[in-house]
């Protein structure tokens, strides 16, 4: 497919993030498919920064590595991304700039230098230099220039002495002769939205009716939590920034029991902190929603990079035995109708949902078509209770009539084993029945996940994945008659029935990590043999890194 | 309305928590608080056990977590009353930096902690607030920390409300705790009470001899003097001061919060929810 990637790469604190929001939507609002990442240092100001354009005419989901334009505002930064660069690759520098030469790399450069400041300068604005370097991409690809005029009137709103300036710096970068070789697109006007996997997962918890969310801020899971404060006042949502992670789940399992749908995000470090919490909601079988947002660890780690590292840990999370549901989303419409999915689960089986992301995901701004919400997933399974009321009455599928305080029903809920009204006990009886109870949901559980995605799987090459690696996998495999593919998106926990389509072929699991866990996971289900590719380096994992590595690894 | 549940409480012979409970359950009643809106959250330790031995609703979660957990409940329905209830070893050393965040969030909560000053169910180590010096299971040479002091702290960080009564006086415990759910924020109660089997420095007699009302001393006792408050809290020797030894009038979380200050409840559910206004800032 025709494509076409441009890097903004510069330092933290030089406004990229703004510009580069204000590229990819001009590109986008023009037609344009595009998919977004961010590749930076954990500080604020200085450090690396790229942020990344993949341009196509239908919707991808991950990034090509590979930069064929590179807009610079940086020479260290840019000169860390040499790898990037290929022959045809443009170099586009301020002329004012303290900027990368010839001398400075083994390859031909490509460079064209434009004054931008002095443009901006001009302009009436020497702040709008980004401004004149958006203009001149813009006009490249034939973007209609009222599209980032407008945009330029709404981040500036209310600041007339600014937007003037700043359209007459966009005006005198559209003139400028870039004069770059683009792809010939054919682009017209499309149905899809333009979101990030925190925007997704954002959207879905809102549609799914969360009322209450509570969280420590932890890189790259704060997002969700600054999502949902923004809206919170016109969707009547209280979110509370906890004193730490334990206090955020306890929090979060107490909104719950009362009676409103409930959320704690955060990342690996954090959720680690909450394991007791996970084990407390399985125990009073309280409605407990999760966010994990993975980074590479062990430890702090790697906070602004990526990873699928924290899966046997979520699926494996709080101490004891119980059930629950883990699911990873592949695309930001996905992680809206999976959080809503995650929220009615986790209500109607009374278990925790664990909603495992990516840095990758959460940063990233993709195409998609229209999330689809469903009213009926907000059905919460609640009852009205009675005097004689037992909140762990035993069963046949183990899901016990819950009701919640404030009604005709004393609701006792509690931490330590307990009979059938939430009454402490130590009768070894009751505790084998208890056990059971939990245990029975799994059954039902098994009937609400829906079939992994496949691709030929008449392939004598079968690839596993699960959660946001499926653009890759998806990009690397089409077209394929030798390489098929199943991916997973609900991780947790899995239907040995996969068996049958899977036994006889190769299977090759392609994941973020270095051992291969969702591998592990499905031969413990299934018993079949899998093997093992895995990108542990912090980057996303991409269409060619898969080729280049099946290929290292003599698999293709 | 009675709030005693008919059962046997797992406690030893002679415990505190046995007039404690008896206390709560005939101050609850002769409040008149409605049982179809109360919920008492508690920790884990011989205090957290309280709620099985009344007839409530309630939800006793992790040790030290009691105060997150209320938290919630009342921010999901504020018509609910809710009392925070544990031990000193749940509520100041595993929970204690929630107990320092609980005071600054000032929802309207009322907190009782029976301070025995000891580990009970553990068997007897020291506690946040064991003595110096004092001898116990784990430090058997003496506890060689500073005690914390909880009333101290919460009047240093202005909580709404901050008293201390005591399990051998029914009246007492009834003025104290009745004012401290009456008052609307953070009200913290610590308890003075023995624990006979493990505790052989703060018996029934010491507390006896020692712990009087700031309110009888002299008549003249103003709640809303901080400074003096503060002094009062440090006072520990041969006089002990209890009642209600500082109150603050200011708003609650609940005042405060842009959402819940109209008055809504979170619990409610939604049969519908329209999003479309959302999605189209995505395009």
């Amino acid at each position: 497919m025709k494509d076409y990637v441009i890097a903004l790469s510069g330092e933290a604190g030089q406004g990229l993030n703004t510009i580069g929001d204000m590229l990819a939507l001009s590109l986008f609002r023009n037609g344009y498919c595009i998919f977004t990442d961010k590749s930076y240092h954990s500080r604020i100001r200085g450090g690396e920064y790229v942020y990344r354009i993949r341009i196509s005419e239908s919707p991808l989901h991950s990034m090509r590595q590979e930069f064929d334009l590179v807009v610079s505002l940086s020479k260290n930064t840019t000169l860390s991304q040499l790898e990037y660069f290929h022959d045809g690759t443009t170099l586009v520098f301020d002329s004012d700039s303290d900027r990368v030469t010839q001398e400075d790399v083994d390859f031909r450069l490509n460079v064209k230098d434009f004054p931008f400041k002095s443009i901006a300068k001009e302009a009436g604005e020497p702040r709008a230099q980004n401004v004149v370097a958006l203009g001149a991409i813009l006009s490249l690809f034939k973007v209609k220039k009222e599209i980032p005029s407008r945009l330029i009137e709404e981040v500036f709103s209310g600041k007339e002495e600014v937007i003037k300036p700043n359209l007459e710096a966009l005006k005198k970068g559209y003139d400028l002769p870039l004069s770059i070789e683009v792809p010939d697109f054919d682009v017209q006007e499309h149905d899809y939205f333009l979101m990030n996997g925190t925007e997704g997962t954002g959207l879905g918890a809102i549609a799914a009716g969360c009322r209450f969310l509570a969280a420590y801020p932890m890189t790259p899971g704060t997002g969700v939590m600054t999502f949902l404060a923004a809206n919170a006042e016109k969707h009547g949502i209280v979110v509370e920034q906890a004193e730490d992670e334990i206090a955020a789940v306890n929090m979060v399992i107490g909104g719950a029991f009362a009676g409103a749908r409930s959320l704690v995000t955060t990342s690996g470090g954090g959720f680690a902190l909450m394991q007791e919490g996970v084990s407390l909601a399985a125990m009073t079988e309280t409605p407990l929603v999760i966010v994990d947002a993975q980074r590479p660890a062990p430890a702090t780690g790697l906070p602004t990079r990526t990873a699928q590292e924290d899966l046997l840990f979520v699926v494996n999370a709080g101490h004891g035995e119980f059930p629950k549901y883990v699911v990873a989303p592949r695309t930001p419409k996905d992680a809206f109708e999976l959080t809503e999915k995650a929220f009615f689960i986790a209500d109607k089986y009374q278990i925790p949902a664990i909603i495992l992301l990516t840095e990758s995901l959460v940063d990233s701004s993709a195409t998609v078509e229209a999330p689809i919400h469903k009213d009926e997933l907000l059905e919460r399974f609640i009852v009205e209770g009675d005097e004689g009321y037992r909140r762990f009455e035993i069963t046949d599928d183990g899901i016990s009539p819950r009701a919640v305080p404030g009604g005709k029903a004393l609701v006792r809920v509690d931490s330590d084993e307990h009979d059938e009204y939430g009454f402490i006990t130590e009768d070894l009886n009751i505790r084998k029945k208890m056990v059971e109870k939990r245990m029975r949901k799994i059954d039902a559980l098994l009937g609400e996940l829906a079939a992994p995605a496949k691709f030929n799987l008449d392939a004598p090459l079968i690839l596993i994945s699960w959660g946001d690696s499926w653009g890759a996998i998806d990009e690397f495999t089409v077209g394929r008659k030798d390489i098929g593919y199943v991916h997973y998106t609900e991780v947790f926990p899995i239907d040995p029935e996969i068996k049958e389509e899977l036994e006889g072929k190769r299977l090759v699991s392609v994941e973020g990590n270095f051992t291969g866990q969702f591998a592990s996971l499905l031969r413990s289900k299934t018993g079949l043999p899998i093997e093992h590719i895995g990108r542990y380096d912090g980057r996303p994992i991409s269409a060619n890194w898969i080729e280049k590595t099946l290929k290292e690894e003599g698999i293709i | 309305m009675s709030f005693l549940r008919e059962v046997d409480p797992a406690w030893c012979p002679g415990c505190g928590n046995f007039p404690l409970r008896m206390n709560l359950a005939s101050t609850l009643e002769e409040m008149g608080v409605d049982k179809s809106h109360f919920v008492m959250v508690t920790g884990i330790g011989q205090a957290a056990k309280m709620p099985h031995y009344l007839d409530i609703s309630f939800f006793n979660g992790l040790h030290g977590r009691s105060l997150p957990v209320a938290f919630a409940i009342k921010a999901v329905n504020p018509e609910l009353t809710v009392i925070a209830e544990s031990g000193d070893g749940d509520m100041y050393g595993e929970g204690g930096n929630h107990f320092i965040h609980g005071i600054r969030r000032n929802f309207d909560v009322t907190v009782l902690i029976h301070d025995n000053q000891i580990y009970g169910l553990t068997k007897g180590q020291g506690s946040p607030t064991t003595g110096k010096g004092q001898k116990t299971s784990s430090q058997l040479q003496g506890v060689i920390n500073e005690p914390l002091n909880p009333l101290a702290l919460a009047i240093t960080m202005d909580a709404a409300f901050v008293g201390r009564t005591f399990t051998g006086d029914k009246e007492h415990f009834f003025k104290v705790v009745s004012a401290a759910i009456n008052h609307k924020g953070f009200s913290v109660v610590d308890i003075m009470q023995p624990c006979v089997t493990f505790n052989k420095v703060n018996t029934l007699k010491f507390y006896k001899e020692r712990l009087y009302d700031v309110s009888e001393e002299n008549g003249n006792y103003d709640p809303t003097d901080k400074p003096n408050a503060l002094k009062k809290a440090l006072e520990w020797g041969e006089k002990i001061p209890m009642g209600v030894l500082y109150l603050n009038e200011k708003e609650t979380y609940h005042e405060l919060h842009p959402v819940l200050k109209k008055k809504i409840v979170l619990a409610n559910e939604r049969k519908q929810i329209d999003i479309s206004a959302e999605m189209e800032a995505f395009r």
